[in-house]
């Protein structure tokens, strides 16, 4: 049997008595490229923290994370930090603090050779200029002694990045990787992105709010919403037969195809609700058209008939 | 792209020279304004050395001999370039400025430095620990105990010590530092021990909190998170990059502490009769003995401006983004 390079099972992170995110479950397989959508505040970003074990310690962390085969949940310290930034990387947010202001940033890269004994101090040294260059900065080797105050925010998520695949992981999390970034820079990073995932052979799982940026880089889809998954497909599919009715929302706001009779763009009614005040049976029953009785029970993720993907609706959206 | 200078040699020497003409001028400037502020208060030398009912030929004569008649530029230069040479002049009871202000020096400046290493040495290692231990027990333990400390006068802290140590059980002297200075090695280090516990203690639990509050903040820093999704421990992410973080908002504090602590210690000094340089300035403001009050201001500020020039470099040392705009 072939065993999926990442399978979530349940998970669920609470704040007290808040879940933030509630019974998520899927899986990703090698060699993947998949989206995790959603609005801000819909537990993404949480999702990707409580998968590397590095949620909040306010956070209670329940469920199952299976990589590679190995449960990561409840696992100690010291063996989770093995796999963080090796087989498992994450890029984060926010390049102009993820790094650190008081070191050069080759020696920030080196490091990463050397916490997983790969390298030596020389080798690794020699070895992160290599990594510079493979994130197509200038002049590597100077550039490894810069100290981030000295390179761009675009220069900042580059090194971040070459941290990420310094170890040659086999799953990359990138969390709005390019979200703090200027609209131009945003495209070269994706596009090194994209370049680096392949090359590599990395999987990768690209967590964002922009539909369009997710559409041109995955393969597969799951699109957040409340703490759960309330839909899941091929990008292609998802796309094209939206069957959630949040899903087909942030497709319609998202897209200049469809306004509304006024010609402005079309919204999801609402906001995403505080963590914890979610309505009880389906979470986005209090925003939904559809909305009727049934929606107080919670809906389960099944395939409806005639359908090629999942979703987690009482009343999918009908492309009839 | 913008040219950055490189931490380079000539760089450090331009930036040394250049700190070091402000800390000259800004000497020059305290000088001026610690003498004429000092010369402009109202009833001078002679008349406090006469009395109020002094015959006026008297006071004529006085001022002349003091030399206080003549036109303040005068004064001032006279009097710095004196202080130059290294002669403050002399106080009221005719005894050299100068050197009974190093002889002060070398009780105040061992009794702040050793009292702010202890001080240091206590803050550090448990102010981490109160941070890294928040919200849990060993975190709340420490976080009380240096509220505690903080809370504490450090004169009652010291009477207490004096009372128990010092006087029940006689383990070592209620302060006395020697006649003969530090002739007397022994007994001087040892008049000093309980002095510079009292100043480490409640200077300690004071930059204790400094300590917590800047390690907290660095725990919460996205580049510790990033140094933990490399493969770090906690422990590891902070020792790397945490700590030096927190040390700049923590070299702030101590240098403030320092700077306030020359004159600050006169509490101590006071409880523990130690002849430091804070009551020679009591004694000075007392007497009304100007020149005297002059030249211990002189030299504090000094000491002050100093501190801050060390301060200064300390944080380009530590942190390249003050590199940058040199």
């Amino acid at each position: 049997m072939v065993v999926a390079l990442l399978e979530v099972k349940d998970l669920t992170v609470r704040f007290g008595d808040d879940e933030a995110v509630r019974g998520v479950s899927f899986s990703l397989d090698s060699g993947v490229r998949t989206g995790l959508i959603g609005e801000s505040g819909c537990g993404k970003s949480l999702t990707a923290l409580a998968i590397l074990g590095l949620a909040p310690t306010t956070a209670t962390v329940t469920g199952s994370v299976r990589f590679e085969g190995e449960e990561l949940i409840g696992r100690p310290e010291r063996e989770l930090c093995r796999l963080r930034g090796n087989r498992l990387t994450v890029v984060f947010q926010e390049p102009m603090s993820a790094l650190n202001p008081l070191m050069k940033v080759g020696r920030q890269i080196a490091e990463v050779l050397e916490v997983h004994d790969k390298a030596g101090r020389g080798e690794a040294r020699r070895r992160a200029i290599d990594l510079i260059e493979m994130v197509r900065l200038p002049d590597p080797s100077r550039t490894a002694h810069k100290y981030p105050h000295q390179l761009s925010g675009g220069q900042r998520q580059r090194i971040v990045l070459a941290m990420a695949l310094a170890g040659d992981p086999a799953l990359l999390i990138a969390d709005e990787p390019t979200t703090a970034l200027d609209v131009t820079v945003q495209a070269d990073i994706l596009l090194l992105l994209d370049d680096l995932v392949r090359d590599l052979d990395t999987s990768l799982l690209l967590i964002s709010h922009d539909l369009s940026l997710v559409a041109s880089l995955c393969e597969e889809l799951l699109v957040m919403y409340g703490g759960t998954i309330v839909e899941r497909g091929r990008v292609s599919e998802v796309f094209a037969r939206p069957l959630h009715p949040y899903t087909a929302g942030l497709h319609s706001a998202s897209s200049l195809e469809h306004s509304d009779g006024t010609d402005d763009l079309r919204t999801i009614e609402g906001s995403v609700p505080p963590i914890g005040q979610f309505p009880g049976g389906c979470v986005f029953r209090n925003r939904c058209e559809y909305a009727d009785e049934v929606c107080l029970g919670v809906p389960p993720l099944r395939v409806p008939p005639g359908e090629p993907h999942e979703v987690a609706c009482h009343h999918p959206v009908s492309h009839d | 792209m913008r040219p950055y200078l490189r931490w380079g040699a000539l760089s450090v020497t331009l930036y040394l020279l250049r700190r070091l003409g402000i800390f000259l001028l800004s000497l020059v400037v305290a000088s001026i304004l610690a003498f004429v502020l000092l010369s402009l208060l109202p009833g001078d030398q002679a008349q406090t050395m006469l009395g109020v009912n002094a015959d006026p030929e008297a006071l004529a004569q006085l001022r002349e001999e003091l030399g206080t008649n003549r036109p303040i530029l005068t004064q001032y230069t006279d009097w710095i370039g004196g202080v130059i040479r290294g002669d403050f002049g002399l106080s009221r009871s005719d005894a050299s400025i100068g050197s009974e202000i190093v002889r002060r020096l070398q009780v105040t400046l061992p009794l702040v430095i050793s009292g702010m290493t202890l001080a240091t040495i206590i803050a550090v290692p448990l102010g981490t620990l109160a941070a890294m231990y928040n919200r849990r027990l060993p975190g709340t333990v420490l976080s009380v105990a240096s509220q505690v400390g903080i809370a504490i006068p450090a004169f009652w802290m010291g009477i207490m010590l004096v009372t128990w140590i010092a006087v029940r059980w006689g383990l070592l002297p209620a302060g006395n530092f020697p006649t003969a200075g530090w002739a007397e090695t022994a007994s001087a280090v040892r008049s000093l021990i309980l002095p510079v516990t009292v100043l480490g203690l409640a200077q300690g639990a004071v930059l204790m909190r400094y300590v917590r509050s800047a390690v907290l903040e660095v725990l919460n820093a996205d580049f510790v998170r990033t140094a933990r999704a490399k493969g770090m421990t906690l422990g590891q992410a902070m020792r790397r990059h945490g700590l030096r973080n927190a040390a700049i908002p923590v070299v702030t504090v101590l240098g403030l502490q320092l700077a306030t602590l020359l004159i600050g210690a006169v509490v101590i000094e006071q409880v523990f009769s130690l002849p430091g340089l804070g009551r020679l300035l009591l004694d000075g403001v007392g007497n009304r003995d100007i020149p005297q009050v002059q030249g211990i201001v002189l030299v504090i500020t000094g000491l002050v401006l100093f501190i801050n020039f060390v301060v200064d470099v300390l944080y380009r040392a530590i942190d390249p983004r003050l590199r940058a705009s040199a």
